[in-house]
């Protein structure tokens, strides 16, 4: 019984295989070789085969991907004896080319999420990057938003440390557009249990610029005179913490006083650097009376 | 049972109320005082408490201890005058840090520090008179003589912790004879708000500079000191907005106090460091006061100054400009090859018809080639057409001199292009 349960389900999966193959697209199989090939141009001419590959199928999702993943505008230029080189560059934007990765993630939604979360922000090129910012903030926009949360959350608390800076990146770069979402679960992971993963919330929040991170901010900066250790933040997380308070400004500037007159903070220094930045005038005195301060000296008590 | 209960009840409570807390009433010397960050003495190395308030009239307010200090260390005396113990007070004092330290009748101070705790200091006293000194020993290396007598012993405590600073006030308070605080400034602090000072762009920041300039003693101080100066001149001068804050700034810097001081610090008489002299011309160079001509004129011709300096108040004369023609002429016609090299290239910079005959004059009578490629280069940079010409006719006169040559014929080449 066992036995044949087990047959039937792997002659289904043939089947489904070989169907699979069946819409067999000629110009994505050239494509994919060119690339894995050492010929001159691969690149620029697998592009070319991926376009047809998506006018034969518009629904291939593998070959919109990768023209998203391969386009680009360097390929393209007047020197170029292509007429039409120009529509060609515009056709190899950042937005297009996120858009290209987008309709791939339409087909298949779970592959090319994980996809493009965990493979394609690892690529070390700003081009492939910042394509696959734009096509992540496409499916913020119109795709399954809480799937694309889940996976940056996963991805920040990740390991690997490529993983966490690329989503600390794309979490802060969404932000910026939706504070009220971003925030609160960049809020949230200030008390993960890897210090990276705090690390890179307190960057991301920094980046955001929103003012509702402050008091958080503000308590993590302040955590280091805890009277026990594990209460307090470690240093460097405290440091950026400084450092993202600087970069939001506007009220921060008041925190940012109050921890450079902070004389038992080990963060006046930074907190002073960061109002040097934001030129505020709130921050003149503070400083003046920082000048004034008393240097090592002996003090005698009578008792 | 119920009673057993009720006293942890009473320890869990005493425990916390004074183990989870990070600040501290001192009731006696009447202040607050409080934990430090946790990582400072690794960021900072510094280590302490900090003081957060004192009661005015109590014991720490009358010995002017401020608000913001941070307590370092709490030092004592055992006095053995009065019948003080001396091996009691040597443990105390070497306790944790393994040193020893006495004051003497003389007035001495001596450390005496061995390796390892229990090791000895070669030191026996009677009372409080050295009765024997071991050759050899930390005691005869710090020069202490048998009949030598002691005032007192000195215990340095180190803070660290809220129960450290209780421990050292209440052992000094019961047993010794003398208590001080020693206090340490947190590093970089001041060098930071002087280098945002600087980049604020604020009025209320240029006196307390100036001050800094003037007055302190400390040269890491001074010279970030002087460049926020001349970051608040160039944003005054070269901001183009016109709020009332860049107003005051503008006011406050027109005011001359800081075109005086400038002038004062150039001189090498007075400012010993180079930076600073630098950083003066560069203030001179940008507020251009035709007071400044006489001084930079002045460090142009001291040979004793840095070439690159020199150069710089050259520098400075060109950015004062047409002012500065007449003493510039000066200098080149009284001054050496050095200064007229200079002088020549800052009325190149100038230009204008009075430095262009100077100069023209000058290339028939010059005999050092190095100048001449200078007043070559500086008629080019004029380059109309008398100085065109002027060229032209060098050109001719010199065909030998081929690097002169060659020279002109560049200059002249680009001339043309210009021109064309």
């Amino acid at each position: 019984m066992n036995k044949r349960l087990r047959a039937s389900v792997i002659s289904i999966c043939l089947a489904v295989f070989l169907v699979s193959c069946g819409s067999h697209n000629e110009y994505l199989s050239k494509g994919k070789e060119l690339i894995k090939s050492e010929r001159r141009r691969k690149e620029e001419r697998a592009v070319a085969q991926f376009k047809l590959a998506i006018q034969q199928e518009p629904g291939n999702a593998e070959a919109h991907y990768l023209l998203g993943f391969y386009d680009s505008q360097e390929f393209y230029s007047s020197k170029s004896s292509s007429e039409n080189w120009e529509e060609d560059w515009e056709m190899a934007s950042t937005e297009n080319r996120g858009k290209h990765m987008f309709l791939a993630y339409q087909q298949e939604q779970n592959k090319y999420l994980e996809i493009l979360v965990f493979e394609t922000l690892r690529r070390n090129e700003p081009g492939v990057q910042n394509a696959a910012l734009n096509a992540l903030k496409r499916i913020y926009n119109q795709g399954d938003r809480n799937k694309l949360l889940k996976s940056l959350k996963k991805a920040i608390k990740s390991k690997d440390n490529r993983d966490r800076h690329d989503a600390h990146w794309v979490l802060a770069e969404i932000g910026k557009n939706a504070p009220g979402t971003i925030v609160p679960l960049l809020v949230e992971l200030l008390d993960h249990k890897r210090k990276e993963t705090r690390l890179n919330a307190v960057k991301a929040l920094g980046e955001i610029g929103d003012e509702n991170a402050i008091p958080e901010l503000v308590k993590i900066v302040n955590s280091g005179s805890a009277k026990r250790a594990r209460d307090r933040e470690s240093p460097e997380v405290r440091q950026l913490a400084v450092e993202a308070l600087g970069k939001i400004g506007g009220t921060a500037v008041k925190e940012l006083v109050e921890i450079a007159e902070n004389k038992g903070s080990s963060l006046r220094v930074d907190a002073i650097q960061a109002l040097a930045t934001l030129g505020d005038e709130r921050a003149v005195n503070p400083l003046l009376n920082a000048l004034g301060e008393q240097g090592s000296r002996e003090v005698e008590v009578k008792f | 049972m119920l009673v057993k209960i009720h006293s942890l009840l009473v320890i869990v409570i005493l425990v916390c109320a004074v183990g989870c807390e990070n600040r501290y009433h001192d009731e006696q010397f009447k202040i607050h005082i409080q934990q430090l960050d946790s990582d400072l003495e690794n960021r900072w190395s510094t280590n302490g408490v900090v003081v957060i308030s004192v009661e005015p009239n109590g014991p720490a307010a009358i010995a002017q201890l401020e608000e913001g200090e941070l307590i370092s260390y709490v030092v004592g005396e055992y006095s053995l005058g009065s019948g003080g113990n001396y091996g009691r007070a040597a443990k105390k004092s070497m306790h944790e840090d393994n040193n020893l330290i006495l004051r003497l009748a003389d007035g001495r101070i001596v450390r005496l520090a061995v390796r390892r705790s229990g090791d000895k200091t070669g030191l026996k006293v009677d009372g409080n008179v050295v009765s024997e000194v071991k050759g050899g020993s930390p005691a005869a290396n710090a020069n202490i003589q048998v009949g030598d007598s002691i005032d007192s012993v000195i215990d340095e405590r180190k803070i660290r912790t809220i129960g450290d600073y209780k421990e050292a006030i209440e052992e000094f308070t019961k047993h010794g004879s003398k208590l001080t605080f020693r206090t340490t400034e947190l590093a970089g602090v001041k060098i930071a708000a002087v280098e945002a000072l600087g980049e604020l762009g604020d009025k209320r920041a240029v006196d307390p500079l100036m001050g800094i300039v003037e007055t302190s003693g400390d040269l890491s101080l001074r010279k970030p000191a002087i460049r926020s100066l001349a970051r608040l001149v160039e944003f005054s001068q070269s901001s183009a907005d016109s709020t009332e804050r860049v107003q005051a700034l503008r006011e406050k810097i027109a005011e001359g106090r800081l075109v005086a001081l400038a002038q004062k610090y150039v001189k090498r008489s007075v400012e010993a460091d180079q930076e600073i002299r630098r950083t003066c011309i560069a203030i001179l160079g940008v507020l251009k006061p035709q007071s400044a001509i006489e001084v930079l004129t002045a460090v142009m011709e001291d040979n004793g100054e840095v070439p690159g300096i020199r150069f710089q108040a050259g520098l400075g004369l060109s950015q004062i400009g047409a002012d500065a023609v007449d003493s510039l002429i000066a200098a080149f016609e009284r001054g050496d090859a050095n200064v007229k090299d200079i002088a020549a290239s800052a009325l190149g910079n100038i230009g204008g018809t009075r430095s262009r005959d100077v100069l023209i004059d000058a290339l028939d009578s010059l005999e050092d080639l190095t100048i001449r490629l200078t007043v070559v280069d500086a008629l080019a940079k004029i380059g109309d057409a008398p100085a065109i010409r002027a060229l032209q006719s060098q050109k001719e006169r010199f065909q030998d001199e081929s690097s002169l040559n060659t020279f002109l014929n560049e200059v002249l080449g680009q001339l043309e292009a210009q021109s064309m």
